[in-house]
């Protein structure tokens, strides 16, 4: 111990401690160390100060600390690659463009959260460090080049996420919906780590890189605990993104979870856990030929994905459960793109989730409007009269609801499109034609919406329930700009196509 | 004339202007927003009416044409052109938007601003439809149609509006889903063949494209566009659409929508896909065909008026998918100046209906009888535009089916036999109708009280008369503005298909 503690204190030692943090290169994690700093400061916040105030103070300081993320992130995606931590992490185009996402959806929630939880008089602090440790987690996922980095993550924001579904713990359904999604997701983590411990029993390692130098274009078969480990983790992960037949628990835990809470878990994560998992998938450099069962697995879970969310959706009462089963209809599009398994899906794969992103946020802020009393009237017969009595809410549920089917000129649209062709490139005809047909399917239930909204007459004397409604600055200002960047990013997706086939050179 | 005006552009996003201004309109000031939203469609109007007598029909091709970049990595543009086929197609566009708007100031009592707002949207996704010249360009405008007019008629429309508003739009989007993929595939065709990805019309001319994916190419679009027409047995959707719709709705519906898949046969598959063309070219007209006769005793026993007018239509377009399946100069000239001439009678029997509707606040022919001697002005219209549309010789609708007629003959005589047959019952179906609904004994006691149409009404409806009068007299004036482009379709589709034949020789 001596022969340690002495030497440090020398100034040769100290040259060492910076060669050492120069190969750290710890800055490529900048934006994990602010926000976890942010994560840190709130919770001491929530620990000293008043119920209420402290919630004005951790909004502040939240917002803060995410920007400060957001902007960092943006900084390190401006960056050539670089790895950190002796290569356990790596910082490049890819993961700035997805840490910026993962900043940016959490930071447009805070924004919405803090005025829909102080409409209903409950004040929940613990609301943002857990929110912020869940980016730190998504972002270890994103930027790892180990699987046991890309548990680490994944456990990091699942464990957030169960307690953010049940953070409302006065309300019975937000309790059960933790106690629902943290069984599961217990599970899942389970399969997860098996099909890790299966590939490093395979191929003696846990690093991408390692691996992908074991494999080295050789057929997965000739060891049979790789493709197994492959397939665990597809469940483990599947499982997180709910992809059929793991998608069980999502419309319980949607539906029950308070409403941001939903929204934030029906995007960032996904985004998450599926571009770890193609990350990995790319990176294994697996050999084509020995990939086609990998590959025909992934499309026949894709279109049953999408098929089944679809299907299910189509006969939904509540606003939220047709959400879930939507979000499962859309893992089921971006499966299209992990099922191609190469870097011009990788693209369209990140262009998606920008798209997802935005829209899904921007759809349940809006929601957020309208729920009035423990989102009761978040039901179909709920929303009618909307359209009329307040035509401008009326015309961003327009926007996002014909984003989410993907009429052009939404952004919806360019992100289908976007998958589709990458699809038809490669020549994955059934699985762009099967796509595009529930495409027109899932048109139906955001239709019904619609319809319901601006359509149906409501009955007399309900129309009053609009003209209460008070236009919240935050959340406006989050409508406003999501619903101008589903119509932006629809008309002219140019410049983040090309970021986005920017991003998979670097990978 | 335009220089480099890009005047196309122009023409198609005006209306977007309109639509910006009236966003700021306070939305109970009706009568600015009816300033507002006429003072759009008439600007618009006025601007592509030059456009008729700017278009060289001598040189032919695509002309006034603009390209703009837009999505590179793609090989997306934003590519807008016009030919003689399309030039008519636009001027219709703007005048039949024109005339909704103003027939809608009485017709539409709530959500007036919205409503005008749909009206100018629709507009931009129609124009845009018969301009572009980019695939991909296309294909969105086509896809922004299905938004307005599902609001159109489910907001505005009549009782079952909920039923065809959701209808009208999973079978149009289910249409062209199909469409797509074609279009993707196409694209990566050109990739194939050249080198560089393409959506553009020009580069998609080039390919050589194998005779059995023709086939199957031919059918993903045709199935779009079939259902656009429609075409029997795609029909089911549009009694439902047309007889709930606001009247403006049905007139668009008519006039221009569903020509919107008879000008995507023009354009796309007859020479794209010319071998698939030859081949499934008798199937087309057999359904064509069968549009035409089905349509007619279809409307032959309608009750509602609205209904049997939409009916007529399934007939109408049946003839103008056989002129343009006959494949020779005859049909094809016929077939688009069917296009034209369907758009004005059946637009004004839309019109018509709704104005009657609108005092009496019904369509069945049965509340009706002997209305001619309190409505005389009305019945003067209804009859001319009925007349219009059975095709009596001097109005337009002659004009067009004798040539659509020939054409079939040409063909095979047994088509243009059959297609005789269509005009008869087109015959029976009107003129029974008009008897039930204006002659006879004034069979209701209130409709003696009815008011005839006023200065409004007639003022839309007389440019609709003087139009019909003229193309009926002097067709030469239209067509002669498309034959040079329907000469280089026939040669276009007559080169591809040595040049495959060639090719797969070789």
């Amino acid at each position: 111990m001596q022969q340690v503690m002495i030497p440090a204190i020398s100034d040769s030692s100290a040259q060492q401690i910076i060669k050492i943090l120069g190969d750290t290169n710890i800055f490529y994690t900048l934006p994990q160390i602010i926000i976890s700093i942010g994560a840190l400061v709130t919770m001491m916040i929530a620990a000293i100060s008043r119920e209420e105030r402290g919630q004005v103070i951790n909004y502040i300081t939240s917002v803060f600390f995410l920007f400060a993320g957001l902007v960092s992130s943006v900084w390190l995606a401006s960056l050539p690659k670089g790895d950190a931590f002796s290569g356990m992490v790596s910082s490049d185009l890819f993961s700035g463009i997805l840490n910026i996402i993962y900043s940016g959806s959490a930071l447009l929630i805070i924004l919405v959260a803090h005025s829909y939880f102080r409409n209903r008089g409950r004040y929940i602090q613990e609301l943002f460090p857990l929110i912020q440790f869940a980016v730190v987690g998504m972002m270890f996922m994103t930027m790892a080049n180990n699987l046991i980095i890309v548990f680490l993550g994944l456990e990091i924001l699942s464990v957030s996420l169960y307690v953010l579904a049940g953070i409302d713990n006065m309300d019975t359904r937000s309790n059960e919906a933790a106690v629902k999604y943290f069984l599961m997701g217990a599970f899942s983590s389970a399969f997860l780590l098996y099909g890790i411990a299966l590939v490093y029993g395979g191929t003696g390692s846990t690093g991408l890189r390692e691996i992908a130098a074991y494999i080295n274009n050789k057929s997965i078969w000739q060891n049979i605990y790789i493709p197994a480990g492959i397939i665990l983790m597809l469940i483990g992960f599947g499982f997180k993104v709910s992809m059929v037949p793991f998608h069980m628990w999502t419309p319980d835990v949607y539906q029950g979870a308070p409403l941001m809470i939903t929204a934030f878990m029906s995007t960032a994560p996904k985004a998450a856990a599926l571009s770890a998992f193609a990350k990995i998938l790319i990176s294994m450099n697996l050999e084509p030929g020995s990939s086609i069962m990998l590959t025909n697995l992934i499309g026949v879970l894709a279109v049953v994905t999408m098929t089944v969310g679809n299907l299910m959706a189509l006969n939904q009462n509540d606003i939220k459960r047709i959400m879930a089963f939507s979000s499962i209809a859309h893992v089921g599009y971006l499966l299209i793109a992990v099922c191609i398994m190469n870097r011009e899906a990788l693209a369209a794969l990140i262009f998606y989730f920008c798209v997802y992103t935005i829209m899904n946020i921007g759809f349940f802020s809006l929601l957020s409007l309208l729920a009035r009393d423990e989102d009761r009237n978040l039901t179909l017969e709920g929303i009618q009269g909307l359209g009329k009595s307040r035509p401008l809410l009326g015309l961003f549920l327009l926007i996002f609801l014909f984003s989410l089917s993907g009429i052009p000129p939404t952004a919806g649209f360019a992100a289908k499109f976007f998958i589709f062709n990458t699809a038809i490139e490669n020549k994955f005809y059934l699985l762009a034609i099967l796509g595009i047909l529930n495409s027109a399917i899932s048109a139906y239930y955001y239709l019904r919406i619609i319809l319901y909204a601006f359509i149906r007459e409501p009955e007399s004397g309900s129309i009053d329930q609009w003209s209460q409604i008070k236009l919240n600055a935050a959340c406006f200002v989050v409508i406003f700009v999501t619903a101008a960047a589903v119509l932006e990013i629809g008309i002219v997706p140019g410049y983040i196509i090309d970021l986005g086939k920017k991003a998979i050179q670097f990978l | 004339m335009f220089g480099d005006l890009p005047i196309l552009s122009i023409i198609t996003f005006l209306p977007v202007a309109g639509i910006v201004i009236l966003l700021f309109i306070d939305s109970k000031k009706n009568s600015l927003i009816n300033t507002v939203a006429t003072a759009t469609g008439f600007v618009t109007f006025i601007l592509s009416v030059p456009l008729f007598f700017a278009y060289q029909e001598n040189t032919g091709g695509y002309q006034f044409v603009e390209k703009y970049k837009w999505l590179e990595s793609f090989g997306i543009s934003f590519h807008v052109g016009m030919d003689g086929i399309s030039l008519l197609l636009v001027l219709l566009t703007t005048m039949l938007s024109l005339i909704a708007i103003i027939s809608s100031y009485t017709a539409i009592t709530s959500r007036y601003k919205e409503y005008m707002i749909t009206l100018l949207l629709l507009q931009v996704g129609m124009t845009g439809v018969f301009l572009a010249m980019d695939l991909f360009l296309f294909y969105i405008f086509w896809e922004i149609i299905l938004i307005p007019m599902y609001l159109l008629i489910g907001v505005w429309g009549g009782k079952e509006r909920v039923y065809a508003s959701i209808k009208f739009f999973l079978y149009t989007l289910t249409g062209s889903t199909m469409m797509l993929i074609a279009i993707i595939y196409m694209a990566y065709m050109v990739k194939a063949q050249t080198g560089t990805i393409s959506f553009d019309f020009i580069d998609i001319f080039k390919l050589k494209i194998d005779p059995s994916i023709q086939v199957i190419l031919f059918l993903a679009f045709a199935l779009g566009f079939a259902i656009k027409v429609p075409l029997f047995p795609f029909h089911t959707w549009l009694p439902d659409a047309h007889t709930e719709a606001p009247t403006a709705g049905s007139v668009i519906l008519a006039g221009v929508l569903l020509k919107m898949g008879t000008y995507g046969f023009l354009r796309f598959n007859i020479p794209l896909f010319p071998d698939a063309t030859v081949q499934l070219a008798p199937y087309m007209m057999w359904l064509s065909i069968i549009g035409i006769i089905y349509g007619a005793l279809m409307a032959m026993i309608q009750p509602d008026v609205k209904k049997l007018v939409a009916y007529s239509s399934v007939s109408h377009l049946g003839f103008v998918m056989l002129g343009i399946f006959a494949l020779n100069e005859e049909g094809l000239t016929g077939g688009i100046l069917q296009m034209i001439n369907h758009g004005i009678s059946t637009g004004m029997l839309f019109l018509l209906v709704g104005m009657i509707y609108e005092r009496t606040h019904t369509r069945m022919i049965e509340d009706y009888g002997g209305i001619a001697k309190a409505v005389p002005v009305f019945a003067t219209f209804m009859m001319i535009a009925s007349l219009s549309s059975i095709g009596l010789p001097g109005m337009n609708g002659f004009i067009g089916e004798i040539l659509i007629m020939t054409g079939a003959f040409l063909s095979r005589p047994v088509y243009g036999i059959l297609a005789a047959s269509g005009v008869i019952l087109a015959a029976v179906y009107m003129l029974w109708m008009y008897q039930r609904v204006m002659f006879g004994p004034m069979k209701h006691a209130k409709n003696s009280n009815l008011k005839d149409l006023n200065f409004r009404e007639v003022a839309i409806l007389i440019p609709l008369v003087a139009l019909i009068m003229w193309i009926g007299v002097y067709p030469q004036a239209l067509t002669v503005k498309y034959q040079k482009s329907v000469k280089d379709l026939m040669q276009l589709k007559s080169s591809r298909i040595s040049s495959t034949a060639d090719s797969i020789k070789n």
